[in-house]
């Protein structure tokens, strides 16, 4: 069975210390209807207001993913202002590839929570292969097409 | 004093290639080799009890092993299993027959749906790992030699002259095993509270095996797919038809085959081993001049060959491997299985990391495989013998 790329966004490709413990954040977000933050989508904090939001091509703020794990009770709903966000410096999670991300390359916010290919502006990672890929050179990593699920390694922010 | 709470590595073991015995394993740092600590158990007498399908198939004092205390007695723990299997069956509990599939009790959870069955995707390992033989290494790299047959003894020799001494050649090959590996890992959240989770994780690790022969068996086709342009010999399409009815074209047995017989008489080699996709096949067995003639009634041709070793007609000796993770079907293999190429393995390790801290356990498995074409004028690659 081909593994669907909806199952894998948002999934956190270790479970390490690194990954699962100093590069997740809890965050803020809004708490109007529909303001839940779909797992694996790309999101943004608007520095101003301290909030994150579903990143949309062009931003500036600090990158984050919303990994697929259990974030506590009522976090991450429309009505409550928690959220979780994996942001850390070297954390690997899937996203969805906004359009064609080729191996190593940087990436940068696509529309609608994808990582699209960096060209200029904020770069929030790079991207290192589909699931299977990567991990040597026996499977090296392809490029990512548009909509697939693509393992991205995050810069982190300063 | 309070307990400390670290990162665990749980049953480290560590397989010998040499010896086949699977020892505890020294996860700390390598000096320069690999340290095998308590033998725990005989892999190859264990398939020895196991294949002899005796009242008695596990002769456990031949397979495990005792070290001396009660933690390392792996012997009398193989015996109290047994022992409790036995029970089990007299008793119908469970609960004891389950000791031997996992040393984890587990509370299996309501869900909220009815789970009415499962099943599992077949997996398409590969076979190819079979052609050749293995060589085992507990080092992961050296060089790998083969004989070359060219000592001379004289004839006709002159009153007072002495035979020239002669010598064997040999040629060399390097062999470096890189190291291949897999890993599970579950948290301790999902297994509170998904039903059969680690039920499913279990069977997540028994699955990596399966991949883990996969990918030796990718390395040994990459291996064979790799040889040089100068080993093709030119087949002829089995397959293809002429006329009204239509009659096969192409005799294998006369056009292909002997050539093939030339091209490793030649080299003193021996032609054992043919190796294709499954298409190739289909079309040799359908092919009029392989399977009789015209009239000859239909022959039985099997539904699913993948992956099988098949005998051939017109191919007296020579085993027909199919297999379809050979990337093309227009190709074939004719292989001299004894010299052409070599399975070198290394040390195979496997571990369970516990970390009470992130709360997660990972089962981890690294073995070292490289195959090696250390003879090229053993193998041959056979173009067009599909179209």
């Amino acid at each position: 069975m081909t593994k669907a790329a909806a199952d894998l966004f948002g999934v956190v490709a270790y479970p390490s210390i690194f990954d699962l413990d100093r590069a997740l954040e809890a965050g803020k977000k809004a708490t109007t209807g529909g303001s839940a933050l779909a797992t694996g989508r790309v999101v943004e904090l608007t520095n101003s207001s301290g909030l994150w939001a579903v990143a949309t091509s062009g931003g500036t703020g600090r990158g984050g993913v919303v990994p697929k794990l259990y974030w506590g009770k009522g976090v991450n709903v429309d009505s409550s202002a928690n959220c979780i966000v994996l942001t850390g410096q070297g954390a690997e999670v899937y996203v969805e590839a906004g359009d064609t991300l080729k191996p190593g390359a940087r990436v940068t916010f696509g529309n609608g929570g994808t990582a699209k290919i960096w060209t200029s502006g904020k770069v929030i990672g790079h991207y290192v292969g589909h699931y299977g890929e990567g991990s040597g050179t026996g499977e090296p990593p392809t490029d990512a097409t548009v909509g697939q699920a693509a393992r991205i390694r995050l810069s982190g922010d300063q | 004093m309070s307990n400390i709470l670290t990162k665990q590595y749980k049953n480290p073991i560590i397989l010998n290639p040499v010896d086949k015995i699977i020892y505890q394993d020294d996860l700390s740092a390598l000096d320069d080799s690999y340290e095998y600590k308590n033998p725990i158990v005989n892999t190859k007498a264990y398939s020895l009890a196991a294949s002899a399908k005796s009242d008695d198939p596990l002769k456990l004092t031949e397979v495990f092993y005792n070290n001396g205390s009660e933690e390392t007695n792996f012997g009398d723990l193989a015996n109290e299993y047994y022992s409790g299997i036995s029970k089990a069956r007299e008793t119908g509990d469970r609960s004891k027959a389950a000791a031997i599939i996992t040393s984890k009790e587990y509370t299996i959870l309501q869900d909220a749906t009815t789970l009415l069955g499962t099943q599992e995707e077949p997996a398409q390992n590969g076979i190819l790992s079979q052609i050749f033989q293995d060589v085992a290494t507990s080092t992961l790299t050296g060089r790998y030699r083969t004989f070359t047959d060219d000592l001379v003894y004289f004839t006709n020799l002159p009153e007072s002259k002495s035979p020239e001494p002669t010598f064997g050649a040999a040629t060399e090959v390097t062999v470096e095993v890189p190291k291949m590996g897999g890993a599970v890992a579950i948290t301790d959240r999902a297994r509170q509270i998904i039903s059969g989770i680690d039920a499913e994780y279990s069977r997540l690790i028994n699955r990596l095996q399966g991949k883990r022969a996969l990918a030796e068996n990718t390395v040994v086709r990459n291996a064979i797919e790799a040889i040089a342009a100068t080993n093709d010999q030119t087949g002829v399409d089995f397959g293809a038809t002429t006329g009204t009815p239509a009659v096969a074209t192409y005799n294998p047995s006369l056009l292909l085959w002997p050539k093939i017989y030339d091209f490793f008489n030649g080299k003193n080699r021996n032609f054992d081993t043919f190796l294709s996709n499954a298409l190739p096949y289909y079309e040799y067995i359908g092919n009029y001049n392989t399977r009789g003639t015209v009239v000859t009634p239909p022959q039985a041709i099997p539904g699913n060959i993948n992956q099988s070793i098949r005998s051939a007609p017109g191919l007296e000796g020579v085993r027909w491997v199919v297999d379809n993770l050979m990337t093309t079907l227009t190709e074939g293999y004719a292989i001299d299985s004894s010299m052409a190429g070599k399975n070198f393995r290394g040390p195979t390790r496997a571990y369970t990391v516990t970390d009470p801290d992130t709360e997660t356990e990972k089962y981890v498995t690294k073995s070292h495989f490289e195959c090696l074409i250390v003879d090229g004028t053993a193998i041959a690659r056979v173009t067009g013998i599909q179209a």
